[in-house]
């Protein structure tokens, strides 16, 4: 259930180019094993591009990569022990398997903090306040249900607490309505699913409208004024595949949006002329980019403001 | 004639199954000329998305 997928893509596939850059690939074999119910889910139910006169699944693509650089898989898996030299699954069909291994590199379940609040009486509201996964809870509709019934307006817009008013969350803060990933279980009743992604551009785009929703309120606005929904906005995503002024490639993507909406966009739940994907050069260059870019908007250096989130 | 970039992949094998990337297509992925027109291209597209985003 970790959030986002991208950190373990770019580090197996930095691996992957590291070893081959230092001759030793043929030494290595290397393998991913994610909680995706499908390679190139992402946490977001996959995505659908034009290619070559076809619009096809992200998982065609995913596959190919992983295919291309020799990469293996193991998708469908719960990760629930790990020991020296040893990591124990479980598969969506129930199946136990054990993987054994020099090196890992494990991204940890997702989850809030686990706070706890109390009011100016002490009493204890964090249920109120929290989901019970820690999050905290937004407007959004936590009652949607069974995946049949999820919808994109179920997503937060305002991403203020219904409860108290000057409470927000943004990012990986708040606590979405449901995953975004049609849910999984094993028939041992293990829940195998991955987690909405909103690192990155979606939560610095929430960020910014909260803020301006805040500065609003404070000047006597009586509710937030700027809204983010995840569901009505898109972002574009850059995932290094190993780094190299000339011989790095990145997966520079964009979706809109995030979350699908299968109402507005029958059949794939996105904008298909803005839902885009490619692997090169170019990608790792916007990476490299992006980089300075973020690191001078951080520090409020001149202009700051004209780079996007 | 040999397909020389299918040379890895294990017949039956879940790579078998999907598509791989021509010496071409791959060679399109570090040209540096065809590059920097996508990287033109992408920046385009980034753009259009962020635009379309703001609210």
């Amino acid at each position: 259930m970790c959030t986002c997928q991208g950190a373990a893509f770019e580090y197996i596939f930095n691996i992957e180019h590291e070893a081959k850059k230092a001759g030793v690939r043929d030494n290595v074999d290397i393998k991913w094993i994610s909680n995706e119910s499908f390679l190139g889910d992402f946490g977001m139910g996959g995505m659908h591009l034009n290619v070559g006169g076809y619009t096809a699944s992200s998982k065609i693509f995913a596959e190919s990569l992983y295919s291309e650089r020799k990469l293996s898989w193991i998708i469908g898996a719960h990760v629930n022990k790990v020991e020296a030299g040893k990591a124990h699954y479980e598969l969506l069909d129930g199946t136990m398997g054990v993987e054994e291994f020099d090196f890992a590199m494990l991204i940890p379940p997702f989850a809030g903090v686990g706070l706890k609040a109390y009011n100016k009486s002490a009493e204890d509201i964090t249920e109120t306040l929290f989901a019970p996964n820690g999050f905290l809870k937004v407007d959004a509709n936590y009652a949607a249900g069974a995946y049949e019934n999820w919808k994109a307006s179920d997503w937060p817009r305002t991403l203020q607490n219904p409860t108290y008013g000057n409470i927000f969350a943004v990012g990986i803060a708040f606590a979405p309505p449901h995953p975004i990933s049609k849910p999984m279980s094993s028939p041992n009743g293990t829940m195998i699913t991955p987690t909405p992604p909103r690192t990155g551009m979606p939560s610095a785009m929430m960020g910014k409208a909260v803020a301006r929703s805040i500065v609003d309120m404070i000047n006597g606005a009586t509710k937030p004024t700027h809204t983010a929904c995840m569901a009505e906005m898109g972002a574009a995503c850059v995932a290094s595949a190993g780094k190299g002024l000339f011989s790095g490639t990145a997966a520079a993507m964009t979706v809109y949006p995030v979350v699908p909406d299968f109402e507005k966009y029958p059949g794939i739940g996105r904008d298909i002329k803005m839902t885009t994907g490619e692997i090169g050069l170019a990608g790792h260059w916007i990476k490299h980019f992006l980089h300075f870019a973020f690191i001078w908007k951080a520090k409020l250096k001149p202009f700051w403001t004209i780079i996007p989130e | 004639m040999a397909a020389k970039h299918m040379e890895h992949i294990e017949p039956y094998s879940p790579q078998s199954g999907t598509m791989i990337p021509t010496n071409f297509r791959k060679f399109l992925r570090t040209c540096v000329i065809w590059q920097f027109f996508r990287f033109i291209a992408i920046n385009i597209k980034m753009t259009i998305l962020i635009l379309k985003s703001h609210h």
